[in-house]
This record gives structure tokens, sequence and C-alpha cells, in this order.
């Protein structure tokens, strides 16, 4: 299940990104539409988690909501979607039913991923 | 108000996120994770103050209402209240109703209110526990539309920050109707 939530959430980072930056439309339609497409699509693909999947790919969506200055490449998203996978995992408990929990969520990974980027350019 | 005040609340939501993932968390590895993760956060924060300290110098005060903020603050109250009667009246679940609201938002208006809806619209998406009512969650959008006048260039250009602003505006709305209720 780990894996399939650290996947789910890269796609819908990437995705989301991609509609932001390379189809040129904007942060909000692109978000919407992947959370749209998750929360409709996955429970059905899969019957067990797929609301849990969806979940994740809502958060996943909101994280990739940046701006190009602070996370040019897509592989940043790639890296910001696993951070957001894995604080989704070990956050399960918290805040559950306050909307914007999973945009939070989305915040800490983004900013994560830039005190990595920021310790990395440092340390090299 | 000033608008460190808001910088303070911000890192307040996501700090709490994560010491309480820390408090809940047994393992030993998840532990050293949520640690690491809390360090490089801090460590991008740090950098975030300086970025926006110049422009929190500047403008240190609340901007003045005008009309177009008047509309902006009914229009995320009105996002909210929508969100919560998808998401609970109609039964759609709350990443349907705010995927619906964001598709219809992003299509009827322009970029700059459509971001403010949509962050309006994750209030909406709360469960019937925390937000008991659609006026609450009308009420929370209201407060939330104000947040996001005030503090523009708080977490600008990094994904999540609309999530904080709810998560905050529906705290504190909790919070100031529990003192009364």
């Amino acid at each position: 299940m780990t894996i399939k939530i650290l996947l789910v959430a890269v796609l819908a980072t990437s995705l989301t990104y991609t509609i932001i930056f390379k189809l040129k439309k904007g942060p909000v339609l692109a978000s919407a539409l992947v959370t749209l497409t998750s929360g409709l699509l996955l429970p059905y693909v899969f019957p067990e988690k797929g609301v849990l999947l969806a979940t994740v790919a809502t958060a996943g969506s909101y994280a990739a909501m940046v701006s190009k200055d602070k996370f040019p490449r897509l592989l940043d998203m790639v890296f910001v979607g696993l951070i957001c996978g894995l604080v989704f995992i070990l956050t399960q408990e918290v805040f559950v039913g306050v909307g914007g929990r999973l945009g939070s969520i989305a915040a800490i990974s983004c900013f994560t991923w830039l005190g990595i980027k920021k310790a990395k350019n440092k340390v090299l | 108000m000033k608008k460190q005040n808001f910088f303070l609340y911000y890192i307040l939501i996501s700090l709490s996120i994560l010491l309480l993932a820390l408090r809940n968390n047994q393992g030993l590895i998840n532990k050293v994770i949520i640690l690491g993760i809390i360090s490089f956060f801090a460590v991008a924060l740090w950098d975030h103050f300086y970025e926006i300290k110049s422009s929190i110098n500047r403008e240190n005060t609340l901007r003045k209402i005008n009309y177009e903020h008047l509309m902006l603050v009914l229009g995320t109250s009105f996002s909210a209240a929508i969100t919560w009667y998808l998401n609970h009246s109609l039964g759609l679940g709350p990443i349907i109703a705010n995927g619906i609201v964001g598709v219809l938002v992003a299509l009827l208006f322009s970029s700059k209110k459509a971001g403010a809806f949509y962050i309006a619209s994750f209030i909406g998406m709360s469960s019937q526990g925390i937000v008991t009512s659609m006026a609450m969650a009308g009420i929370i959008g209201l407060f939330a539309g104000f947040v996001i006048i005030f503090s523009q260039e708080i977490y600008a250009g990094v994904g999540g920050k609309g999530g904080t602003i709810a998560v905050l505006s529906t705290q504190i709305i909790r919070l100031i109707m529990s003192l009364f209720v």
C-alpha cells in the first residue's frame, strides 16, 4: 500500500505540474481536474483503498500548485510527490476531518523539498 | 494585526501537524523520518522568512478593505458553503465536491478570484463532526477570505498555502464558537 500511495502522489504532482506549465492551464483548473478525476476513477479502479488513494492524489495536486521560480523542473515535483506521500502516511491520524489538512501536508512537502535543496547546495 | 503574526500562525499549523505526527507514530524509523522532515522544513522556512521580510517591513499593517475585497470575501463564503452542501447534503464526498467547485471557479472567474474561492472550498471538505452546518462553513469561508487578503506574500509560490489557510480559519472559528456554544 505504501508503494501505491507514493506512486499516486508522484503521479498527481507531476500531472498537475504538467497541466499548469506545459499545457498552460491555471493552477486551480489543473488541481481541480486532477482532484475530480481521481475522486471519480480511483474508487472504481481500487474498490478497497480507492478513496484513500484519491485523497493522496488530492494532496499531491495541491502540492503541485507552485511557482516555477521555486520549482523549475518536473523532477522537483517527483520529489515533492514522494515527500507528500510520505508525510500523508505519517500524518494519517492528525487533523482528520479538518478542511485544508491535505493542503497543509502539501505545504510541508514543498517546504521540505526546498529545505533539502538548500541543504544540498550548502553542503555540495 | 501584523503580517508577522500571520506568518507565525501559518508555521504553527504546519508544525502542529508534524509534532502531532511525531507523538502519534510509535516506530523509531517513523520518528526519525518526521524529525528529518521538521529539520528541512525549518531550513526552508528560515529562507522563506528572509524572502518575505522586506514585504513584511514595507507594509506592516492591514490593507484597507475595498469593494473588490468585499466581493472576494463573499465569494469565499459561498464557495465554502457550496462545497459543504455538495459534500454532505448531496453526499458526493469531499474530493468530488472540491473538484467540481474547483473546475467551476476556474472556468468562471479570474485566476486571483478562482484561487481564493478554491482555497475556501477546502473548508467545505471538512467532516460534519468538525464543521457542523453549511452556515458554519460560510462563516469560516468569510474569515478565510480576510486571511487570504491580508497574508498574500506568506507561503507564496509554495503548493498547499490554501490548505494551511483553510486549517487556520477552521480551527480559529471552531475555537471562537466553542467559547459561545
